[in-house]
């Protein structure tokens, strides 16, 4: 049963708690006998609930979720749960193995810095570097932010636009700035951010964002390995470079693999 | 891509591929979620395989339009673990009784269902009805939503959010889904 405009009135002042005691006192006897009042403020509540992060509306038991629960006892689900056990077991270990070598390659990366670093004082960068760092880093090939028809990305295209007018201090700033308020790792964003800092000669910076696309357990993960041998092959450090290649090279699903093998075997 | 029938297929069939696929992608951004607020990863692992758990449960009974399954399962997560926290509040004061697995789900999958038919209807509202709303839950002061709207007064505001949410609880209830899913 729908209500009428003068239950709606009175209930408005009823929630907005504009009644006196006695008012109160007679329109929640007027609720008490009223599913219809009932519901709307049941509801009303809910939707309260539903938006108050801190908050959650519990369902107390109704024949829906008593028959929702049967759902959750039938053998198809059951043997899906289990599936879903292995799979994430699965995951779970896989993550790990790559987590330790990475790790692995982190320490001999840092060993073959110092090396490369102290080679580096001692001998000048070769132009061969320079040149295999120019003919690589062409930026086209970064894919596009902006999604067709999402007008909800607009800030994401007016990276784009930046980073192609190569105002890389704006477009690193703005990328950062866009995965802040991302809860999702964004491997894009990582990818347009790490080859802004790049660009901007920000070494190391650029190189702890590849690493954390690297890290990011996401399909374009591999890209990181590519990214950071650009980075030491503009820095002039061949030994970290080769480390970073043999990285791309160790799976031939890898981003640039077979640039990868051409360029280890130009730098061997 | 992720959001055709062969996906759905092969996430209903169990296919190791397809699980593998929404770990890779989507596990990291929950994990993530649910360090940033307060939990641990096993935590984040219990979310992620209950919420699989719902979406497979719902996509079996009912004729769910999934437009992108990450950003699908990554709500059910958030919302998951929004009740487990508001949970542990509850319980702390023994309001909740204990219930089975079987039965937490269960209560989930009501109230998610419940989340998502209000979350249709908001959108069907009139704009400056979603706006004001927005605004009343992101608990911006009386006072500001006067002056952006030129109200009178604050009472003529409550007026308006009031008639906004009446609308809105209007057009929850009117819904064939309502009747099966209200307390």
């Amino acid at each position: 049963m729908e209500l009428d405009d003068i239950q709606l009135e009175k209930l408005e002042r009823f929630l907005n708690g504009q009644m006196d005691a006695a008012e109160k006192n007679a329109f929640q006897q007027e609720i008490d006998a009223s599913i219809a009042l009932q519901e709307f403020i049941g509801t009303y509540n809910q939707l309260d609930a539903f938006e108050d992060v801190d908050n959650w509306p519990f369902s107390r038991g109704n024949d829906r979720m008593k028959e929702a629960a049967r759902l959750f006892l039938k053998k198809d689900t059951i043997a899906f749960a289990s599936t879903l056990n292995e799979a994430n077991f699965q995951y779970q270990e896989h993550s790990k193995q790559t987590r330790g070598l990475w790790q692995r390659f982190a320490i001999v990366g840092s060993v073959a810095a110092c090396i490369a670093l102290l080679l580096y004082v001692i001998f000048p960068s070769t132009p061969d570097l320079n040149k295999m760092y120019v003919d690589h880093s062409s930026w086209e090939e970064l894919p596009s932010l902006a999604v067709k028809g999402d007008s909800t990305e607009i800030n994401k295209v007016i990276l784009e636009q930046v980073f192609q007018k190569e105002d890389y201090l704006e477009s690193a700033a703005m990328s950062e700035q866009l995965l802040e308020e991302s809860d999702f790792m964004d491997p894009t964003l990582l990818l347009y951010l790490g080859v802004s800092q790049l660009e901007l000669d920000q070494f190391d910076a650029a190189l702890q964002t590849f690493t954390t696309l690297i890290e990011s357990n996401t399909l374009d993960a591999h890209k990181g390995f590519w990214y950071t041998s650009l980075v030491y092959l503009k820095q002039g450090n061949t030994e970290a470079a080769i480390e970073a290649l043999e990285m791309v090279v160790s799976n031939k699903y890898n981003y640039k693999y077979s640039e990868a093998r051409k360029m280890l075997k130009a730098l061997r | 891509m992720h959001d055709n029938n062969d996906f759905i297929k092969g996430f209903l069939d169990g296919n190791p591929k397809v699980l593998r696929a929404i770990y890779t992608r989507s596990f990291p951004f929950v994990l993530k979620y649910i360090i940033s607020h307060d939990g641990q990863k096993k935590d984040a692992e219990d979310i992620f395989q209950n919420a699989l758990l719902i979406i497979y449960t719902k996509l079996k009974q009912e004729k769910i339009n999934i437009q992108s399954f990450d950003n699908y399962l990554f709500t059910v997560c958030k919302n998951l673990w929004r009740r487990e926290n508001a949970k542990k509040r509850v319980t702390t004061n023994d309001l909740l009784p204990l219930v089975s697995e079987e039965l937490n789900l269960a209560a989930f999958y009501v109230e998610q269902s419940q989340w998502e038919l209000y979350q249709e209807k908001l959108k069907s509202l009139s704009v400056q009805c979603q706006e004001i709303l927005k605004m009343l839950f992101e608990k911006v002061p009386y006072a500001h939503i006067v002056k952006k709207y030129g109200y009178a007064s604050q009472t003529v505001a409550r007026q308006r959010v009031f008639k906004c949410k009446s609308r809105l609880i209007k057009l929850i209830q009117k819904d064939k889904r309502y009747q099966r899913l209200k307390e």
